[in-house]
């Protein structure tokens, strides 16, 4: 029998095929071939095997590597670690402060005299700086007396006690932010203080 | 543009000596098809027998292909008996003028085939419907042994792809689920031509050998690899 010339598909037709996207004439020319070339048959079947494999197969891929990737939060998940990195962030500016502040706790004290007699200025002292206070305490009672400080708005910030002798007392106050304050004295069981005198200082 | 998609060979075997495909860097093949038509018509027309198995011996695995593709597994031998029945018949009777459109005929007549399966098919159906409204419908869903099995397929190509390297499973990704074009992924993949056809074919090669060995592995394989059409 006469053999002739005789041509196969390309594997791009022959694919195009397989994924049904030849137009007209490539259909015409490729099912025509398939029809009677077994080999091109085989080829077809091996193609029609790699996409009935490879795209369930990446489709289970994505889905299980989308199952691996740790869930994704709403921004409103994020809002307890935003506030503790709030916190923290708050924290860590008030370093340089409290670094200062203790550097200055550190530091000497700074004297300060006080009178209680009108017409005097004001003393003043550093702010956040301790103080050793030395009271002008002529005419009171040489015995102990209760001490109490207060703000300008007349808080307390601080109590204590200073035992009176030779007509002077004294005692050791924290370092204070700056203000207005003013120290008491007062004598008499708790409960039924009596003031006995009053100074004031400015903190700058 | 389609002479270009088409690979010539000159070959002097024998018309029904089958060889095996080799892969396509190395070219295909020459094909088992006869060429003397004329003589296999008039084999067949005259009702001889070794035109009838000739005939039947190049158009059987094709028919069956074509058809199963077309309307699948069911009652395929059945449909591909009757077409093969049809094409006979045909050349007996002389409706085949020109005997070097041997193949062309073919197809006309399994397109026409086709076409009446699946006319009947329609009929049948509305036929079915007008008796027993709402009744016929069709369950498509996998019973749980294919359900089962396409999972554990699925799971395995998973794990082939999961194997492969980046690239080869990037150009797979882009050619065959994005679909983009051969030049847009040599575009942006920064290959040539040569470079893309070289890398996709030895990427699928991979895909298939991987495939095949999981698959041997996992003791399901008579499950899943194809003997033939159908």
């Amino acid at each position: 029998m006469k053999i002739t010339l005789v041509t196969h598909p390309s594997e791009d037709l022959l694919e195009k095929f397989a994924r049904n996207r030849c137009n007209g004439d490539e259909l015409e020319i490729v099912e025509t071939h398939v029809l009677g070339c077994e080999i091109c048959v085989t080829r077809l079947e091996e193609l029609d095997d790699f996409l009935d494999a490879f795209q369930p197969g990446y489709q289970e891929l994505q889905l299980h590597r989308s199952r691996r990737r740790p869930v994704r939060r709403l921004w409103f998940h994020w809002m307890p670690a935003l506030a503790g990195a709030a916190v923290f962030g708050v924290v860590l500016s008030f370093v340089p402060l409290l670094s200062h502040h203790n550097a200055r706790t550190l530091l000497p004290a700074v004297q300060l005299q006080l009178y209680a007699e009108r017409g005097n200025e004001a003393a003043n002292a550093p702010a956040l700086r301790p103080l050793h206070v030395r009271l002008s305490a002529t005419d009171l009672p040489q015995r102990l007396l209760s001490v109490e400080v207060v703000n300008s708005v007349g808080s307390p910030v601080w109590n204590g006690s200073t035992r009176v002798a030779h007509d002077e007392a004294t005692l050791d106050l924290p370092a204070m932010p700056a203000g207005a304050y003013f120290l008491r004295l007062y004598s008499g069981p708790r409960g039924q203080l009596e003031l006995l005198r009053e100074y004031s200082f400015q903190i700058n | 543009m389609l002479a270009t998609q088409m690979k010539r060979y000159d070959s002097q075997e024998d018309p029904n000596t089958q060889t095996a495909p080799s892969s396509p860097e190395k070219g295909v093949p020459p094909t088992s098809a006869p060429s003397n038509w004329a003589v296999l018509v008039a084999q067949v027309r005259a009702g001889q027998d070794e035109g009838m198995e000739s005939l039947y011996r190049l158009f059987s695995r094709g028919i069956r292909y074509y058809l199963c593709r077309q309307l699948g597994p069911q009652e395929l031998e059945d449909k591909v008996h009757d077409t093969f029945l049809i094409v006979v018949n045909a050349i007996k009777r002389g409706d085949l003028r020109e005997p070097e459109r041997l193949m062309g005929f073919v197809r006309t007549v399994v397109r026409r085939q086709v076409a009446a399966y699946i006319e009947q098919a329609v009929h049948t159906r509305r036929d079915q419907a007008d008796l027993e409204s709402g009744a016929s419908v069709a369950d498509r869903t996998q019973n749980p042994e294919q359900a089962a099995i396409l999972r554990q397929k699925s799971s395995l190509m998973r794990s082939v792809l999961e194997s492969m390297s980046d690239r080869d499973r990037e150009i797979l990704k882009r050619f065959y689920i994005d679909e983009q074009s051969q030049e847009d992924i040599c575009r942006e993949m920064a290959l040539t031509e040569t470079q893309f056809r070289l890398l996709k074919s030895r990427a699928k090669t991979k895909f298939g050998e991987l495939g095949r060995k999981r698959l041997a592995s996992s003791g399901v394989f008579p499950v899943f690899m194809r003997a033939n059409s159908g």
